[in-house]
């Protein structure tokens, strides 16, 4: 996979574009250097990390490893800190952004290959999956269950077999970072944003990446909250079916 | 006599008066009294024409007819409550998009402030303005 890498980063593909990896943070000062580090080993790619107003020093530590740094005033939510990251892409001209958990799940060194699609122009996005090839990652049960349920409804919707609907690892093209910054859903995002970019005539591909579990800390999504984020993403989903999309692509 | 058409009368003119002076005062928005100036005219029409609310009450075969002036009392509570949530998640938006661009805007800054001290020239960034 690293031969892949490099290969790519020497290909003319990269040239003279500019790619920037979005990196959401909360309280997430034990595995952010890593994971900064790990993106920083990329030449040509900026990294920026929107610290969405952590109580813990998130903001130094991702300064230190060398990342850009956004610090909100105050916690908005993963949507909100996405958001602010494709706000920043689209004033600063960026023609790919990618977003990578701040928790260390998401590999780096598949970076390229969920690049590579938007940069070849052949995607509006690329979703970085577990489940499109066998690949390491084991998913807790009641999770699994949500993530069926969700794969099937946006897959029936967007008539696209899409499996890994809640995976935050995904890169976005010029066009859609500029239709993100107006258009971006609060809480729990990711699986509505894969229906809005469909219903707006925009491209999705999936491609296969290992996930690790979780360095430090806790997941956000404990039982109580996962039956808030099941009825709160299928009632954001159903309404974006009653919505007219102004088709942008 | 104080009855609840009487004391209803009262307050709806009282409850009238007090949004008026507000919006006078500048207390509260023109956009947002309409809604309130409408209860308050219908509380008090209500109210003081006698015969509509009975004859209202009847068609609906409500058996106390005042009882009929606090259905549509909590009616316009809901309706007015709903305006509010409505509003509320506009301003939250708004609020969202402020934090963003004084997120944004911060990280400009200290840009700045870097290549000020490194003695670069600054231009003038086109992309700013969007």
């Amino acid at each position: 996979m690293r031969d892949d890498n490099s290969a790519l980063l020497n290909n003319d593909l990269l040239k003279n574009r500019r790619v920037l990896v979005i990196i959401p943070a909360f309280n997430e000062e034990p595995n952010l250097p890593g994971i900064v580090g790990r993106i920083r080993q990329f030449a040509g790619v900026d990294v920026i990390v929107i610290n969405d107003g952590s109580e813990d020093a998130t903001s130094a530590v991702a300064r230190e490893a060398g990342a850009n740094v956004i610090d909100l005033p105050f916690n908005l939510g993963i949507g909100g800190a996405v958001q602010t990251g494709y706000l920043f892409a689209y004033k600063n001209n960026y023609d790919v952004a990618i977003q990578v958990d701040a928790d260390g799940q998401h590999n780096p060194e598949d970076l390229l290959q969920i690049i590579g699609p938007v940069l070849r122009g052949e995607a509006d996005m690329v979703l970085g999956s577990r489940y499109v090839a066998k690949t390491g990652y084991k998913t807790p049960l009641a999770r699994k269950m949500g993530m069926v349920v969700f794969s099937a409804v946006v897959s029936l919707i967007t008539r696209q077999p899409l499996k890994d609907t809640t995976s935050g690892y995904r890169a976005v093209s010029k066009r859609v970072i500029k239709f993100f910054v107006n258009n971006y859903p609060t809480d729990y995002p990711e699986v509505e944003a894969l229906v809005l970019l469909k219903k707006s005539g925009f491209s999705i591909r999936e491609v296969p990446v290992t996930m690790a579990p979780r360095e430090y800390g806790r997941s956000s999504i404990t039982p109580i909250r996962s039956v808030y984020y099941m009825i709160k993403v299928l009632l954001a989903i159903f309404m974006n079916l009653l919505r007219v999309h102004k088709k942008e692509a | 006599m104080i009855n609840i058409f009487l004391f209803s009368a009262l307050f709806s003119l009282g409850f009238l008066v007090i949004v008026l002076e507000l919006v006078r005062s500048k207390r509260l928005k023109e956009q947002y009294s309409l809604l309130w100036l409408f209860v308050g005219g219908i509380m008090l029409t209500l109210t003081l024409w006698r015969g509509l609310i009975e004859r209202l009450a009847e068609q609906l075969g409500i058996f106390y007819a005042p009882s009929l002036l606090f259905i549509v009392g909590i009616l316009f509570s809901f309706a007015l409550i709903l305006h509010y949530s409505v509003i509320i998640s506009r301003i939250h938006n708004q609020n969202v998009r402020l934090a963003q661009e004084i997120g944004v805007l911060n990280k400009k800054l200290e840009d700045l402030y870097e290549s000020v001290n490194r003695g670069e020239k600054i231009e003038n960034n086109p992309v700013d303005s969007y």
